[in-house]
Protein backbone atom coordinates (compact mmCIF):
# COMPACT_ATOMS: atom_id res chain seq x y z
CA UNK A 1 0.00 0.00 0.00
CA UNK A 2 1.24 3.67 -0.87
CA UNK A 3 0.17 6.83 -0.10
CA UNK A 4 0.81 9.31 -2.23
CA UNK A 5 1.12 13.36 -1.74
CA UNK A 6 -2.49 13.16 0.22
CA UNK A 7 -4.11 16.44 1.02
CA UNK A 8 -7.37 16.35 2.85
CA UNK A 9 -9.46 19.89 3.80
CA UNK A 10 -12.59 20.06 5.57
CA UNK A 11 -15.01 22.72 4.68
CA UNK A 12 -16.67 24.73 7.76
CA UNK A 13 -18.19 28.23 8.40
CA UNK A 14 -14.71 29.33 9.09
CA UNK A 15 -13.36 28.73 5.97
CA UNK A 16 -11.51 25.39 4.46
CA UNK A 17 -9.32 23.24 6.88
CA UNK A 18 -6.23 21.90 5.42
CA UNK A 19 -6.49 19.39 7.74
CA UNK A 20 -3.94 17.02 6.12
CA UNK A 21 -0.94 18.32 3.14
CA UNK A 22 0.96 16.29 1.14
CA UNK A 23 1.22 13.37 2.90
CA UNK A 24 3.13 10.50 1.34
CA UNK A 25 3.96 6.82 2.74
CA UNK A 26 5.04 3.14 2.04
CA UNK A 27 3.53 0.19 3.53
CA UNK A 28 5.18 -3.64 2.60
CA UNK A 29 2.62 -6.62 3.21
CA UNK A 30 2.96 -7.46 6.57
CA UNK A 31 4.70 -4.47 8.19
CA UNK A 32 3.47 -2.22 10.35
CA UNK A 33 3.73 1.57 10.51
CA UNK A 34 3.10 3.99 13.18
CA UNK A 35 2.03 7.46 12.64
CA UNK A 36 2.26 9.88 16.00
CA UNK A 37 1.53 13.56 16.61
CA UNK A 38 -0.82 16.05 18.72
CA UNK A 39 -4.03 15.54 18.19
CA UNK A 40 -5.52 17.30 15.47
CA UNK A 41 -2.62 17.06 13.40
CA UNK A 42 -4.28 14.92 10.92
CA UNK A 43 -3.93 11.43 12.14
CA UNK A 44 -7.17 10.01 12.32
CA UNK A 45 -8.43 12.18 8.79
CA UNK A 46 -5.78 9.73 7.30
CA UNK A 47 -7.44 6.74 8.43
CA UNK A 48 -10.55 7.43 7.68
CA UNK A 49 -9.46 8.57 4.12
CA UNK A 50 -7.70 5.35 3.27
CA UNK A 51 -11.13 3.28 4.74
CA UNK A 52 -13.19 6.17 2.54
CA UNK A 53 -14.90 6.87 5.44
CA UNK A 54 -14.63 10.97 5.60
CA UNK A 55 -17.69 12.63 6.92
CA UNK A 56 -19.46 14.74 4.00
CA UNK A 57 -17.98 17.67 4.45
CA UNK A 58 -14.56 16.63 4.05
CA UNK A 59 -12.70 16.52 0.29
CA UNK A 60 -9.26 15.16 -0.62
CA UNK A 61 -8.08 17.57 -2.93
CA UNK A 62 -4.87 15.90 -3.92
CA UNK A 63 -3.06 12.33 -4.21
CA UNK A 64 -3.49 8.97 -4.35
CA UNK A 65 -4.00 5.76 -2.03
CA UNK A 66 -2.85 2.66 -4.12
CA UNK A 67 -3.58 -0.40 -2.37
CA UNK A 68 -2.97 -3.77 -3.96
CA UNK A 69 -2.57 -1.12 -7.16
CA UNK A 70 -5.68 0.51 -7.31
CA UNK A 71 -6.42 3.68 -6.23
CA UNK A 72 -9.08 3.72 -3.67
CA UNK A 73 -9.56 7.22 -3.97
CA UNK A 74 -11.05 6.57 -7.76
CA UNK A 75 -13.24 3.70 -6.43
CA UNK A 76 -16.59 4.17 -6.53
CA UNK A 77 -18.71 3.62 -2.98
CA UNK A 78 -19.41 0.36 -4.14
CA UNK A 79 -16.24 -0.58 -5.22
CA UNK A 80 -15.02 0.87 -1.78
CA UNK A 81 -17.37 -0.84 0.20
CA UNK A 82 -16.03 -4.56 -1.35
CA UNK A 83 -12.13 -3.51 -0.43
CA UNK A 84 -13.44 -1.97 3.13
CA UNK A 85 -13.54 -4.48 6.07
CA UNK A 86 -12.95 -7.67 3.88
CA UNK A 87 -9.49 -5.95 2.74
CA UNK A 88 -9.04 -3.43 5.36
CA UNK A 89 -10.40 -3.04 8.40
CA UNK A 90 -10.09 -0.26 11.23
CA UNK A 91 -9.92 -0.74 15.40
CA UNK A 92 -11.59 2.93 16.33
CA UNK A 93 -10.92 4.72 18.98
CA UNK A 94 -13.06 4.71 22.04
CA UNK A 95 -14.35 0.87 21.32
CA UNK A 96 -17.05 1.13 24.32
CA UNK A 97 -19.22 2.66 21.39
CA UNK A 98 -18.42 1.09 18.66
CA UNK A 99 -20.52 -1.88 19.67
CA UNK A 100 -24.17 -2.38 19.11
CA UNK A 101 -25.57 -2.55 23.19
CA UNK A 102 -28.76 -4.23 22.44
CA UNK A 103 -26.86 -7.26 20.19
CA UNK A 104 -24.93 -10.32 21.61
CA UNK A 105 -21.07 -9.58 20.85
CA UNK A 106 -20.86 -13.00 18.98
CA UNK A 107 -23.77 -12.02 16.63
CA UNK A 108 -22.42 -8.71 15.83
CA UNK A 109 -19.01 -10.43 14.80
CA UNK A 110 -20.54 -13.14 12.88
CA UNK A 111 -22.77 -11.18 11.20
CA UNK A 112 -19.90 -8.82 10.17
CA UNK A 113 -18.55 -12.05 8.37
CA UNK A 114 -22.10 -13.65 6.91
CA UNK A 115 -22.28 -9.76 5.35
CA UNK A 116 -18.97 -10.33 3.57
CA UNK A 117 -19.01 -13.77 2.90
CA UNK A 118 -22.67 -15.14 1.15
CA UNK A 119 -21.37 -18.84 0.67
CA UNK A 120 -20.76 -19.09 4.43
CA UNK A 121 -23.31 -21.11 6.83
CA UNK A 122 -24.46 -19.26 9.89
CA UNK A 123 -22.49 -22.35 11.87
CA UNK A 124 -19.34 -21.83 9.89
CA UNK A 125 -19.19 -18.15 11.12
CA UNK A 126 -20.26 -18.86 14.81
CA UNK A 127 -16.94 -21.62 14.36
CA UNK A 128 -14.85 -18.84 12.95
CA UNK A 129 -16.34 -16.40 15.41
CA UNK A 130 -14.74 -18.48 18.64
CA UNK A 131 -11.37 -19.30 16.98
CA UNK A 132 -10.70 -15.26 16.63
CA UNK A 133 -12.02 -14.78 20.60
CA UNK A 134 -9.52 -17.81 21.52
CA UNK A 135 -7.05 -15.20 19.12
CA UNK A 136 -7.98 -12.43 20.92
CA UNK A 137 -8.13 -13.78 24.42
CA UNK A 138 -11.67 -13.73 25.03
CA UNK A 139 -12.96 -16.63 27.37
CA UNK A 140 -15.54 -19.09 25.26
CA UNK A 141 -18.28 -18.69 28.07
CA UNK A 142 -18.06 -15.27 27.26
CA UNK A 143 -19.33 -15.48 23.26
CA UNK A 144 -23.20 -14.72 24.24
CA UNK A 145 -22.80 -11.79 26.63
CA UNK A 146 -24.11 -8.21 25.64
CA UNK A 147 -21.16 -5.61 25.15
CA UNK A 148 -22.35 -3.77 28.63
CA UNK A 149 -20.97 -7.32 30.67
CA UNK A 150 -17.70 -6.75 28.87
CA UNK A 151 -14.90 -4.92 30.76
CA UNK A 152 -13.09 -2.04 28.84
CA UNK A 153 -10.17 -4.09 27.83
CA UNK A 154 -12.66 -7.31 26.65
CA UNK A 155 -14.72 -4.85 24.51
CA UNK A 156 -11.05 -4.04 23.00
CA UNK A 157 -10.55 -7.14 22.20
CA UNK A 158 -14.19 -7.79 21.15
CA UNK A 159 -13.31 -4.90 18.18
CA UNK A 160 -10.07 -6.54 17.31
CA UNK A 161 -11.42 -9.33 16.52
CA UNK A 162 -14.45 -7.91 14.45
CA UNK A 163 -11.48 -6.21 12.51
CA UNK A 164 -10.04 -9.61 11.97
CA UNK A 165 -13.16 -11.59 11.08
CA UNK A 166 -12.64 -10.94 7.65
CA UNK A 167 -9.02 -11.90 7.03
CA UNK A 168 -7.99 -8.24 6.26
CA UNK A 169 -4.43 -7.84 4.66
CA UNK A 170 -4.31 -4.15 6.54
CA UNK A 171 -5.56 -2.96 9.28
CA UNK A 172 -5.99 0.81 10.45
CA UNK A 173 -5.66 0.95 14.38
CA UNK A 174 -7.20 4.20 15.57
CA UNK A 175 -5.73 5.19 19.06
CA UNK A 176 -6.47 1.38 20.03
CA UNK A 177 -5.60 1.98 23.71
CA UNK A 178 -5.62 5.07 24.63
CA UNK A 179 -8.97 4.87 26.93
CA UNK A 180 -7.45 1.83 29.02
CA UNK A 181 -4.95 1.56 31.77
CA UNK A 182 -1.70 -0.03 31.26
CA UNK A 183 -2.03 -3.59 32.43
CA UNK A 184 -4.86 -3.84 30.06
CA UNK A 185 -3.23 -1.64 27.66
CA UNK A 186 0.41 -4.25 27.77
CA UNK A 187 -2.26 -7.42 26.72
CA UNK A 188 -3.89 -5.56 24.40
CA UNK A 189 -0.84 -4.74 22.08
CA UNK A 190 0.82 -8.50 22.94
CA UNK A 191 -2.68 -9.52 20.85
CA UNK A 192 -2.17 -6.91 18.44
CA UNK A 193 1.52 -8.31 17.71
CA UNK A 194 0.45 -11.89 18.23
CA UNK A 195 -2.04 -11.58 15.31
CA UNK A 196 0.47 -9.64 12.78
CA UNK A 197 2.98 -12.38 13.74
CA UNK A 198 0.76 -15.37 13.06
CA UNK A 199 -1.64 -13.30 10.16
CA UNK A 200 1.22 -11.57 8.75
CA UNK A 201 -1.70 -7.93 8.33
CA UNK A 202 -0.22 -4.62 7.75
CA UNK A 203 -0.77 -2.62 10.27
CA UNK A 204 -1.14 1.25 10.33
CA UNK A 205 -1.14 2.38 13.99
CA UNK A 206 -2.23 5.67 15.31
CA UNK A 207 -1.28 7.10 18.38
CA UNK A 208 -0.14 9.77 20.38
CA UNK A 209 2.03 7.48 22.84
CA UNK A 210 5.37 7.33 21.27
CA UNK A 211 6.22 4.10 23.55
CA UNK A 212 3.90 2.26 22.19
CA UNK A 213 4.52 2.93 18.76
CA UNK A 214 7.74 2.06 19.29
CA UNK A 215 6.79 -1.24 20.74
CA UNK A 216 4.93 -2.35 17.92
CA UNK A 217 6.15 -1.03 14.93
CA UNK A 218 8.69 -1.19 12.25
CA UNK A 219 7.97 2.12 10.29
CA UNK A 220 6.97 5.83 12.16
CA UNK A 221 5.72 9.04 10.59
CA UNK A 222 5.95 11.73 12.79
CA UNK A 223 3.06 14.18 12.16
CA UNK A 224 2.32 18.04 13.06
CA UNK A 225 -0.38 20.27 11.76
CA UNK A 226 -1.19 17.96 9.24
CA UNK A 227 2.14 16.95 7.43
CA UNK A 228 4.47 14.53 8.12
CA UNK A 229 7.36 16.20 9.78
CA UNK A 230 10.15 13.31 10.48
CA UNK A 231 9.61 9.75 8.65
CA UNK A 232 11.78 6.34 9.38
CA UNK A 233 12.81 2.77 10.66
CA UNK A 234 11.42 3.11 14.37
CA UNK A 235 14.92 2.70 15.91
CA UNK A 236 16.81 5.13 13.36
CA UNK A 237 13.94 7.99 14.15
CA UNK A 238 14.39 7.52 18.29
CA UNK A 239 17.42 6.81 18.45
CA UNK A 240 18.69 9.81 16.36
CA UNK A 241 15.46 12.39 16.72
CA UNK A 242 15.81 15.17 13.94
CA UNK A 243 13.60 17.22 13.85
CA UNK A 244 12.81 19.68 16.98
CA UNK A 245 9.34 18.40 17.31
CA UNK A 246 10.43 14.74 17.69
CA UNK A 247 13.14 15.73 19.94
CA UNK A 248 10.50 17.55 22.24
CA UNK A 249 8.33 14.25 21.58
CA UNK A 250 11.01 12.14 22.97
CA UNK A 251 12.11 14.85 25.64
CA UNK A 252 8.48 14.70 27.14
CA UNK A 253 8.18 10.97 27.89
CA UNK A 254 7.74 10.25 31.14
CA UNK A 255 9.68 7.01 31.92
CA UNK A 256 9.74 4.80 35.04
CA UNK A 257 13.65 3.65 33.85
CA UNK A 258 15.23 6.69 33.89
CA UNK A 259 15.70 9.82 36.38
CA UNK A 260 13.19 12.03 37.39
CA UNK A 261 14.17 15.47 35.73
CA UNK A 262 11.82 18.86 35.46
CA UNK A 263 11.15 18.68 31.72
CA UNK A 264 9.76 22.02 30.26
CA UNK A 265 8.16 20.79 26.29
CA UNK A 266 7.72 23.10 23.69
CA UNK A 267 4.36 24.50 23.77
CA UNK A 268 1.94 26.21 22.09
CA UNK A 269 -1.20 26.73 20.15
CA UNK A 270 -2.30 24.48 17.44
CA UNK A 271 -1.01 26.15 14.24
CA UNK A 272 -4.34 27.74 12.16
CA UNK A 273 -4.56 25.23 9.58
CA UNK A 274 -6.91 27.44 7.26
CA UNK A 275 -4.35 29.96 6.39
CA UNK A 276 -1.27 28.08 7.13
CA UNK A 277 1.82 30.30 7.38
CA UNK A 278 4.76 30.48 4.25
CA UNK A 279 7.62 29.13 6.14
CA UNK A 280 6.97 25.68 8.61
CA UNK A 281 4.10 25.24 10.36
CA UNK A 282 6.10 24.47 13.32
CA UNK A 283 8.23 27.80 14.05
CA UNK A 284 6.03 29.12 16.83
CA UNK A 285 7.07 26.38 18.82
CA UNK A 286 10.65 25.64 17.70
CA UNK A 287 13.47 26.80 20.00
CA UNK A 288 15.87 26.76 16.37
CA UNK A 289 14.05 28.23 13.47
CA UNK A 290 15.52 31.58 11.91
CA UNK A 291 14.29 34.19 9.44
CA UNK A 292 14.42 31.05 6.37
CA UNK A 293 12.45 29.00 8.47
CA UNK A 294 9.79 31.57 8.61
CA UNK A 295 9.58 32.32 5.04
CA UNK A 296 10.11 29.29 3.03
CA UNK A 297 8.36 25.84 3.17
CA UNK A 298 10.95 23.39 4.99
CA UNK A 299 11.98 20.28 2.28
CA UNK A 300 12.74 16.75 2.72
CA UNK A 301 16.67 15.67 4.03
CA UNK A 302 17.31 12.34 3.86
CA UNK A 303 19.17 11.37 6.91
CA UNK A 304 19.70 7.60 6.00
CA UNK A 305 17.52 5.79 2.60
CA UNK A 306 15.32 4.50 5.76
CA UNK A 307 14.87 7.83 7.61
CA UNK A 308 13.92 11.58 6.72
CA UNK A 309 13.19 14.52 8.16
CA UNK A 310 11.63 18.13 6.61
CA UNK A 311 13.43 20.49 8.57
CA UNK A 312 16.04 23.39 7.32
CA UNK A 313 17.94 23.05 10.39
CA UNK A 314 18.66 19.80 10.18
CA UNK A 315 21.35 20.08 7.08
CA UNK B 1 6.16 22.86 49.95
CA UNK B 2 6.06 19.68 52.23
CA UNK B 3 5.43 19.98 55.65
CA UNK B 4 5.75 17.07 56.82
CA UNK B 5 4.20 17.96 60.67
CA UNK B 6 1.41 19.51 59.55
CA UNK B 7 -1.75 16.45 58.54
CA UNK B 8 -4.26 18.94 56.22
CA UNK B 9 -6.26 15.76 55.54
CA UNK B 10 -7.07 12.20 57.56
CA UNK B 11 -8.87 9.32 56.00
CA UNK B 12 -9.91 6.82 58.63
CA UNK B 13 -11.02 3.21 57.77
CA UNK B 14 -12.88 4.43 54.69
CA UNK B 15 -15.61 2.21 53.38
CA UNK B 16 -17.81 2.40 50.67
CA UNK B 17 -20.27 -0.18 49.10
CA UNK B 18 -22.52 0.83 46.03
CA UNK B 19 -25.83 -1.38 45.35
CA UNK B 20 -27.11 -2.03 42.05
CA UNK B 21 -30.64 -1.37 41.84
CA UNK B 22 -33.03 -4.34 42.07
CA UNK B 23 -33.86 -5.69 38.37
CA UNK B 24 -37.16 -5.82 37.67
CA UNK B 25 -37.16 -9.50 36.39
CA UNK B 26 -34.25 -10.85 38.59
CA UNK B 27 -34.96 -9.47 42.14
CA UNK B 28 -31.19 -9.65 43.74
CA UNK B 29 -29.31 -6.68 44.82
CA UNK B 30 -25.77 -6.69 43.97
CA UNK B 31 -23.30 -5.07 46.29
CA UNK B 32 -19.95 -3.65 44.99
CA UNK B 33 -17.10 -3.07 47.29
CA UNK B 34 -15.36 0.06 45.97
CA UNK B 35 -13.59 1.34 49.26
CA UNK B 36 -12.61 -0.88 51.96
CA UNK B 37 -10.81 0.16 55.39
CA UNK B 38 -9.03 2.97 53.29
CA UNK B 39 -6.81 5.16 55.92
CA UNK B 40 -3.74 7.77 54.24
CA UNK B 41 -2.69 11.38 56.14
CA UNK B 42 -2.16 13.57 53.73
CA UNK B 43 0.58 16.57 54.26
CA UNK B 44 0.16 20.56 54.28
CA UNK B 45 1.86 21.56 50.80
CA UNK B 46 2.29 18.07 49.53
CA UNK B 47 0.93 16.57 46.03
CA UNK B 48 0.13 13.10 46.72
CA UNK B 49 -0.71 10.32 44.08
CA UNK B 50 -3.35 7.60 44.21
CA UNK B 51 -2.63 5.17 41.29
CA UNK B 52 -4.96 2.73 40.42
CA UNK B 53 -6.24 0.89 37.23
CA UNK B 54 -10.23 1.30 36.16
CA UNK B 55 -12.22 -0.10 39.00
CA UNK B 56 -10.13 0.23 41.72
CA UNK B 57 -11.50 2.74 43.73
CA UNK B 58 -9.62 6.18 43.11
CA UNK B 59 -11.99 8.31 41.86
CA UNK B 60 -14.70 7.08 44.15
CA UNK B 61 -11.82 8.28 46.81
CA UNK B 62 -11.81 11.66 45.02
CA UNK B 63 -15.53 11.88 44.97
CA UNK B 64 -15.73 11.04 48.87
CA UNK B 65 -13.05 13.99 49.53
CA UNK B 66 -14.92 16.66 47.99
CA UNK B 67 -18.06 15.33 49.56
CA UNK B 68 -19.64 14.02 46.45
CA UNK B 69 -20.38 10.77 48.20
CA UNK B 70 -20.34 9.95 51.63
CA UNK B 71 -18.28 6.81 53.14
CA UNK B 72 -20.07 4.00 54.92
CA UNK B 73 -17.94 3.93 57.52
CA UNK B 74 -15.35 5.73 58.75
CA UNK B 75 -14.24 9.44 59.04
CA UNK B 76 -12.83 11.97 57.37
CA UNK B 77 -11.04 15.12 58.50
CA UNK B 78 -9.50 18.13 57.36
CA UNK B 79 -7.40 20.70 59.43
CA UNK B 80 -8.36 18.06 62.44
CA UNK B 81 -12.06 18.74 62.18
CA UNK B 82 -14.16 15.97 60.99
CA UNK B 83 -16.06 16.70 57.71
CA UNK B 84 -17.59 12.98 57.58
CA UNK B 85 -21.36 14.51 57.69
CA UNK B 86 -21.33 18.07 57.41
CA UNK B 87 -23.91 19.75 56.03
CA UNK B 88 -25.39 23.40 55.19
CA UNK B 89 -23.35 26.46 55.98
CA UNK B 90 -19.96 24.69 56.94
CA UNK B 91 -20.45 22.62 54.00
CA UNK B 92 -20.59 25.50 52.07
CA UNK B 93 -17.56 26.82 53.35
CA UNK B 94 -15.55 23.30 53.42
CA UNK B 95 -16.25 23.88 49.41
CA UNK B 96 -14.54 26.57 49.17
CA UNK B 97 -11.76 25.23 50.77
CA UNK B 98 -11.94 22.04 48.64
CA UNK B 99 -11.86 21.95 44.91
CA UNK B 100 -11.64 19.54 42.39
CA UNK B 101 -10.11 19.10 38.70
CA UNK B 102 -12.08 16.57 36.54
CA UNK B 103 -10.81 14.17 34.16
CA UNK B 104 -13.02 15.45 30.98
CA UNK B 105 -12.69 18.89 30.09
CA UNK B 106 -15.31 18.09 27.00
CA UNK B 107 -17.96 17.24 30.19
CA UNK B 108 -17.00 19.27 33.02
CA UNK B 109 -17.26 22.43 31.93
CA UNK B 110 -21.14 23.75 31.21
CA UNK B 111 -21.45 25.15 27.06
CA UNK B 112 -23.76 27.60 27.98
CA UNK B 113 -21.23 29.33 30.32
CA UNK B 114 -18.19 32.05 28.22
CA UNK B 115 -15.36 31.05 30.07
CA UNK B 116 -15.68 34.37 32.13
CA UNK B 117 -19.05 33.63 33.49
CA UNK B 118 -17.53 29.81 34.46
CA UNK B 119 -14.37 30.76 36.42
CA UNK B 120 -16.23 33.38 38.00
CA UNK B 121 -19.24 31.43 38.98
CA UNK B 122 -17.31 30.31 41.83
CA UNK B 123 -16.60 34.04 43.34
CA UNK B 124 -20.20 34.50 42.63
CA UNK B 125 -21.85 31.52 44.81
CA UNK B 126 -19.13 32.33 47.64
CA UNK B 127 -19.69 36.02 47.47
CA UNK B 128 -15.84 36.88 46.94
CA UNK B 129 -14.83 40.19 45.79
CA UNK B 130 -17.32 42.47 43.95
CA UNK B 131 -17.87 42.75 39.98
CA UNK B 132 -15.23 44.89 39.32
CA UNK B 133 -12.59 43.13 41.39
CA UNK B 134 -13.87 39.65 40.22
CA UNK B 135 -12.54 40.20 37.02
CA UNK B 136 -9.39 41.06 37.99
CA UNK B 137 -9.15 37.73 39.67
CA UNK B 138 -10.27 35.78 36.38
CA UNK B 139 -7.46 37.48 34.71
CA UNK B 140 -5.02 36.57 37.27
CA UNK B 141 -6.36 32.84 37.17
CA UNK B 142 -6.08 32.60 33.65
CA UNK B 143 -2.64 34.15 33.52
CA UNK B 144 -1.76 31.76 36.39
CA UNK B 145 -3.07 28.48 34.25
CA UNK B 146 -1.01 30.13 31.05
CA UNK B 147 -3.47 31.40 29.13
CA UNK B 148 -1.90 34.55 28.39
CA UNK B 149 -3.46 37.52 27.42
CA UNK B 150 -6.82 36.34 29.25
CA UNK B 151 -8.73 39.00 26.95
CA UNK B 152 -7.96 36.22 24.06
CA UNK B 153 -9.95 34.02 26.25
CA UNK B 154 -12.79 35.78 28.35
CA UNK B 155 -15.10 35.62 26.13
CA UNK B 156 -15.12 32.33 24.43
CA UNK B 157 -17.35 29.10 25.30
CA UNK B 158 -15.75 26.09 25.47
CA UNK B 159 -16.71 24.59 22.12
CA UNK B 160 -13.93 27.87 20.85
CA UNK B 161 -11.32 26.02 22.94
CA UNK B 162 -8.88 22.98 22.43
CA UNK B 163 -9.26 20.02 25.19
CA UNK B 164 -5.43 21.24 26.61
CA UNK B 165 -7.04 25.12 26.91
CA UNK B 166 -10.53 23.83 27.77
CA UNK B 167 -8.47 21.78 30.71
CA UNK B 168 -6.58 25.15 31.86
CA UNK B 169 -10.15 26.86 31.96
CA UNK B 170 -11.44 24.07 34.64
CA UNK B 171 -8.14 24.49 36.46
CA UNK B 172 -8.86 28.22 36.58
CA UNK B 173 -12.35 28.04 37.78
CA UNK B 174 -10.77 25.48 40.62
CA UNK B 175 -8.01 27.67 41.16
CA UNK B 176 -9.89 30.69 41.67
CA UNK B 177 -10.77 30.79 45.23
CA UNK B 178 -7.51 30.04 46.06
CA UNK B 179 -8.60 26.62 47.74
CA UNK B 180 -6.58 24.87 50.02
CA UNK B 181 -6.88 21.07 48.81
CA UNK B 182 -7.20 20.02 45.31
CA UNK B 183 -8.12 16.76 44.15
CA UNK B 184 -7.09 16.34 40.74
CA UNK B 185 -8.75 13.34 39.02
CA UNK B 186 -6.75 12.08 35.68
CA UNK B 187 -6.58 15.71 34.57
CA UNK B 188 -4.58 14.90 31.78
CA UNK B 189 -5.71 11.59 30.89
CA UNK B 190 -7.62 12.97 27.96
CA UNK B 191 -4.31 14.93 26.54
CA UNK B 192 -0.97 14.80 24.90
CA UNK B 193 2.09 14.35 26.38
CA UNK B 194 3.40 17.32 25.78
CA UNK B 195 0.55 19.09 26.91
CA UNK B 196 0.19 16.69 29.90
CA UNK B 197 3.64 17.79 31.21
CA UNK B 198 2.63 21.57 31.00
CA UNK B 199 -0.93 20.51 32.97
CA UNK B 200 1.79 18.90 35.82
CA UNK B 201 4.20 21.94 35.86
CA UNK B 202 0.98 24.59 36.38
CA UNK B 203 0.11 22.30 39.15
CA UNK B 204 3.51 22.18 40.59
CA UNK B 205 3.42 26.12 40.40
CA UNK B 206 0.54 26.77 42.40
CA UNK B 207 1.90 23.99 44.86
CA UNK B 208 4.80 26.50 44.97
CA UNK B 209 3.50 29.75 44.64
CA UNK B 210 0.00 29.17 46.84
CA UNK B 211 1.05 25.90 48.88
CA UNK B 212 -1.93 24.28 47.98
CA UNK B 213 -2.39 20.60 48.70
CA UNK B 214 -2.56 18.11 45.86
CA UNK B 215 -4.31 14.89 45.27
CA UNK B 216 -3.37 13.61 42.18
CA UNK B 217 -5.51 10.92 40.83
CA UNK B 218 -4.19 8.95 38.08
CA UNK B 219 -3.29 5.20 35.92
CA UNK B 220 0.16 6.44 35.32
CA UNK B 221 2.63 5.23 37.39
CA UNK B 222 5.12 7.32 35.26
CA UNK B 223 2.97 10.76 35.46
CA UNK B 224 2.94 10.10 39.82
CA UNK B 225 6.36 9.88 39.72
CA UNK B 226 6.95 12.77 37.97
CA UNK B 227 4.17 15.15 40.00
CA UNK B 228 3.95 13.41 43.42
CA UNK B 229 5.83 13.46 46.96
CA UNK B 230 4.20 10.34 47.60
CA UNK B 231 2.35 7.56 45.96
CA UNK B 232 -0.27 5.32 47.18
CA UNK B 233 -1.85 1.91 44.85
CA UNK B 234 -5.00 1.24 45.03
CA UNK B 235 -6.08 -2.53 43.90
CA UNK B 236 -9.51 -3.50 44.72
CA UNK B 237 -10.61 -0.77 46.79
CA UNK B 238 -7.54 -1.13 48.95
CA UNK B 239 -4.43 0.21 49.93
CA UNK B 240 -1.89 -2.16 49.13
CA UNK B 241 0.99 0.11 49.09
CA UNK B 242 2.36 3.76 49.66
CA UNK B 243 5.68 5.29 50.15
CA UNK B 244 8.00 8.04 48.66
CA UNK B 245 6.98 7.97 44.69
CA UNK B 246 10.86 7.49 44.11
CA UNK B 247 10.87 4.48 46.58
CA UNK B 248 7.45 2.80 44.72
CA UNK B 249 9.14 2.69 41.43
CA UNK B 250 12.54 1.34 42.66
CA UNK B 251 11.98 -1.20 45.10
CA UNK B 252 7.91 -1.89 44.69
CA UNK B 253 7.51 -4.67 47.37
CA UNK B 254 3.77 -5.16 46.50
CA UNK B 255 3.46 -7.79 43.42
CA UNK B 256 0.32 -5.57 42.04
CA UNK B 257 2.94 -2.36 42.11
CA UNK B 258 5.45 -4.66 40.34
CA UNK B 259 2.86 -5.50 37.67
CA UNK B 260 2.27 -2.00 37.16
CA UNK B 261 5.74 -1.23 36.61
CA UNK B 262 6.23 -4.06 34.34
CA UNK B 263 3.06 -2.99 32.29
CA UNK B 264 4.17 0.47 31.68
CA UNK B 265 5.27 0.56 27.90
CA UNK B 266 9.10 0.40 28.44
CA UNK B 267 10.40 3.33 25.88
CA UNK B 268 14.53 1.99 25.25
CA UNK B 269 15.37 4.98 23.21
Amino acid sequence: MTVNNLSVGYHTRKGFIKSVQGVSFALDQGKSLGLVGESGCGKTTIGMAIMGLLPDNASVTNGKILFEDQDLLKMSKREIRQVRWSKIAMIFQAAMNALNPVHRVSDQISEAILAHDTDISEEEATKQVQSLFQLVGIPMDRLKDYPHHYSGGMKQRAIIAMALACHPSLIIADEPTTALDVIVQDQILNAIKDFQDKLKISVIFISHDIAVVADVCDNIGIMFSGQLVEYGRVEEVFNLPMHPYTKSLVASYLTLDKDNVQLSPYFGETPNLIKPTAGCSFCQRCSVADATCRLMAPEWIEISPTHKVLCFQCK
Amino acid sequence: MKDPNKVILQLEHISKTFRTRASLFKGDQKEIIALKQVSLNIFKGEIFGLVGESGSGKTTTGRLIVKLEEPDHGKLLLDGNDITRIKGKVLKNFRRKVQMIFQDPYQSLNPYLSVFDCVSEPLVVHKVGNSETREDMVRQSLISVGLDPPENFLYRYPHQMSGGQRQRIAIARAMVLKPEFVVADEPTSMLDASLAIHIFNILSEFRKKLNITFLFITHSLAAARYLCDRIAVIYKGELVEMGPAENIIRNPSHPYTRALIDAHPRFRY
